[in-house]
């Protein structure tokens, strides 16, 4: 387990969430440190979703709080960026890709003569230089994944939360993606919590991984990843303690998830 | 509860003020009428028999358009629906005469027709053509492939593959343009009356703005929305009893 | 289909139509219909081009469209308006939508004989009767059209922080825009239509005014003339909001 040293980034306490009479998430809490990979795994409807939504402010805990930097999170902010997984409906159709970008740029009020170049630096790290002028329409859904990740970036978040933001992407793409955002993350120098039901993916992505139980939703386990980085779709997936983290968190999880 | 409150809220305020604003004299009543009046002569109209004789007449000037319209229209759409080398040949001529509004087809009408039945449901047959001529070559070329090849291979000549396979399969389709060229055959129908043709609901419409009594304008206006709603209303019925249960099941999934 | 051959297949289009009226020409010159009513094409052409030559048909053309114009724009601008402070909040839609659902079904037309009432048979109850009519398509279509903004980027709205008035403009209003022009197209096609009755009602210089007169004084030939500038006017119009509409959601094709 870390020791909590510095403040957290995020934490949450004694988090509760009841919809009418149905008891979605009971008693989380957790915090996530400065630069940490934070990844939740967890069952379909374990209420991962949800948790993640209560951290950026987009839902109102029953009960309990979310904290970032000390302050109470009462409502949605830019420092708290959140990748859909519904990527195409989080675009903006009418805009290009370059637009889309923007947009996060016009929010922050980064004056217009800055914002070329920025934009240019945020596409060409998500590898979408060339498709600037193209519309979200005509980009296969692993690019219009990257344009989402790319103007959330151009957010200058402090935390990157990701909602399964490669569930509906083929499996070379999500490798490939999934190396792309360990990079990215660590280059840009934000903290990250990471939804996903794949547990290798998990693994492979996290310096913490935090199983969940459904029905109601709460927090099993945390596991402390010590593989080093950067990590190899290959060796790191080979090595004997990645296998080992993947039993313990197998037997963890409810089966056939 | 709470939803059909709301909606029924400003409505009934409306009404109200209306009602205040005629009788302090705020509102010229003269030109206006205001709600207990007007539902006075909308009961009225019941009463003596006028609305029931005026909308027999829209209804028949509708009708017969929309039958003639939607056959007329119906039989292009399967013929055009069939062969793409007929409907591209006729693209010019079809795209040509759609931009025309019926209602400039009134004058022609009447000049062909003089006043009554026939003027009426020739332009209403005019509006009715076009939306099921679109609608059913749209559906037939949407059946599902699979079906055309059958009735190939069961060798059936042309009138048996349209009667068999064609236009059961556009069926559903078909019937929602011809929902929606009812409704349009009603509108139309008394757009004609108040223009031109001395019969039907229009007709009563102009008779009342012209002897100035606001109030039966009103009442007739009400009517006519309302038995254009009723109209739809049972049309639709109609289409989710008959097709509700078995869906559309002769279409592409596109 | 490659380009050369859609030529092609529109010349032959063309060619179609030609044939058409090549045959009516045929049979209106050998009188078998009545010339009254069947005039020959040739004559309608050269009433056309007579018309044209002089003042009085622009004259007309020129209040038939202004009319248009005024009410169109009017109403298109209060329904944009409107529709969107509607649209965006739940509280005022629980109010207003019921109501608006109710005005829905009833003719365009049928609300002219208040206006006349009201406002006496001349310019100011076209426009009127016009802005009034064309008001509740756009009204419609752009609540509708907010009403649906992807929920999904009012989120992306809300964790960027972006003020009301930013949000309006840059999320809601162009998600709007296909349900505002397919609107905007309704009311178009409505406020011609009410400007062609109106203008018979009224008995004001203007298009619809011209064909009346036409077809009361027999002379067919000028009212055929007169029934393709209608025809006209609508393909026009519509044509220049296709192409406003096709730049303006350029986005869509892509």
């Amino acid at each position: 387990m870390t020791t909590a040293s510095a403040r957290p980034v995020l934490s949450v306490e004694n988090l509760d969430f009841t919809v009418g009479s149905l008891n979605i998430l009971k008693n989380i809490t957790l915090s996530v440190q400065e630069r940490e990979f934070v990844c939740i795994v967890g069952a379909s409807g374990c209420g991962k979703t949800t948790l993640l939504r209560l951290m950026g402010g987009l839902l109102a805990p029953t009960a309990g709080r979310v904290q970032y930097r000390g302050q109470m999170v009462t409502g949605p902010q830019p420092e708290l960026a959140v990748v859909f997984q519904d990527y195409g409906r989080a675009l903006l159709p009418w805009r290009t890709v370059a637009g889309n970008v923007e947009l996060a740029l016009e929010a922050r009020r980064v004056p217009k003569a800055q914002r070329a170049d920025i934009i240019h630096d945020m596409l060409s790290r998500v590898g979408l230089a060339e498709r600037a002028e193209a519309y979200p329409m005509q980009l296969s859904g692993g690019m219009q994944q990257r344009l989402q990740i790319a103007r959330c970036l151009a957010q200058a978040p402090q935390v990157l939360l990701m909602d399964e933001p490669f569930g509906a992407l083929d499996a070379m793409t999500r490798q490939a993606l999934q190396d792309e955002v360990a990079g990215l993350c660590s280059q840009a120098g934000v903290t990250v919590v990471f939804i996903t039901h794949d547990l290798e993916e998990a693994i492979y992505l996290g310096d913490r991984v935090i199983s969940m139980d459904k029905h109601p939703g709460r927090l099993s386990d945390t596991l402390d990843i010590a593989l080093e980085r950067p990590r190899h779709q290959l060796t790191t997936r080979e090595d004997e303690r990645f296998l080992a983290y993947r039993h313990r968190l197998f037997n963890l999880l409810p089966p056939g998830h | 509860m709470n939803r059909v409150l709301k909606g029924l809220l400003l409505p009934l305020l409306v009404l109200a003020g209306w009602e205040l604003c005629a009788r302090s004299g705020v509102l010229k009543a003269e030109s206006l009428s205001f709600p207990t009046a007007i539902l006075a002569a909308a009961v009225k109209v019941v009463q003596d028999g006028s609305l029931f004789k005026a909308a027999l007449e829209t209804f028949s000037g509708a009708m017969v358009g929309l039958a003639v319209g939607a056959s007329v229209g119906i039989v292009a759409g399967v013929a055009f629906g069939l062969s793409r080398r007929l409907s591209q040949l006729m693209r010019v001529t079809t795209e040509s005469l759609r931009p025309i509004p019926s209602v400039a087809l009134i004058p022609l009408a009447l000049l062909i027709y003089g006043y009554g039945v026939q003027m009426e449901s020739s332009v209403v047959a005019f509006s009715c053509f076009w939306p099921l001529l679109i609608i059913t070559e749209s559906a037939v070329r949407g059946i599902e492939p699979r079906l055309i090849e059958v009735a190939r291979l069961l060798n059936f000549n042309l009138f048996q593959r349209i009667t068999k396979i064609v236009l059961p399969a556009a069926l559903p389709r078909i019937f929602v343009g011809l929902r929606l060229a009812a409704a349009v055959s009603l509108v139309v129908a008394v757009t004609v009356e108040i223009t031109a043709n001395p019969m039907g609901l229009g007709y009563a419409l102009i008779v009342a703005q012209e002897s100035m009594r606001p109030d039966k304008v009103f009442a007739f206006i009400g009517w006519i929305g309302l038995i254009g709603w009723m109209f739809n209303a049972s049309l639709l019925w109609a289409q989710r009893q008959w097709f509700g249960r078995m869906g559309n099941w002769a279409e592409t999934s596109t | 289909m490659n380009t050369r051959n859609g030529w092609r297949v529109w010349l032959a289009s063309l060619g179609v139509l030609a044939l058409l009226v090549g045959l009516w020409q045929l049979v209106a010159q050998y009188e078998l219909v009545s010339p009254v009513f069947f005039p020959a094409p040739m004559r309608s052409f050269e009433s056309l081009w007579d018309q044209m030559r002089g003042a009085e048909f622009w004259m007309a053309f020129q209040q038939t469209l202004m009319r248009m114009a005024l009410g169109f724009v009017t109403a298109s601008l209060a329904g944009v308006l409107l529709g969107a402070l509607i649209g965006l909040s739940p509280g005022a839609r629980a109010y207003i939508e019921p109501t608006l659902e109710l005005i829905r079904p009833l003719p365009a037309s049928a609300m002219i004989p208040v206006f006349v009432l009201l406002l006496g048979l001349n310019d100011r109850m076209i426009i009127a009767a016009i802005a009034f009519s064309s008001l509740w398509p756009v009204l419609l279509n752009t609540v509708h059209g907010f009403k649906t903004v992807e929920s999904r980027l009012m989120e992306v709205a809300n964790i960027l922080h972006l003020s009301r008035l930013e949000m309006i403009w840059k999320i809601a209003l162009p998600s709007a825009m296909p349900d505002i022009f397919a609107g905007l197209r309704l009311a178009l096609t409505v406020s011609l239509i009410l400007a062609v009755v109106a203008e018979m009602l009224a008995g004001v210089a203007g298009l619809g005014q011209n064909i009346t007169l036409a077809a009361r004084s027999f002379r067919s030939a000028d009212l055929y003339a007169g029934i393709v500038v209608l025809g006209a006017v609508g393909y026009a119009t519509n044509l220049i909001l296709e192409r406003v509409e096709n730049h303006l959601l350029r986005w869509r094709g892509a």
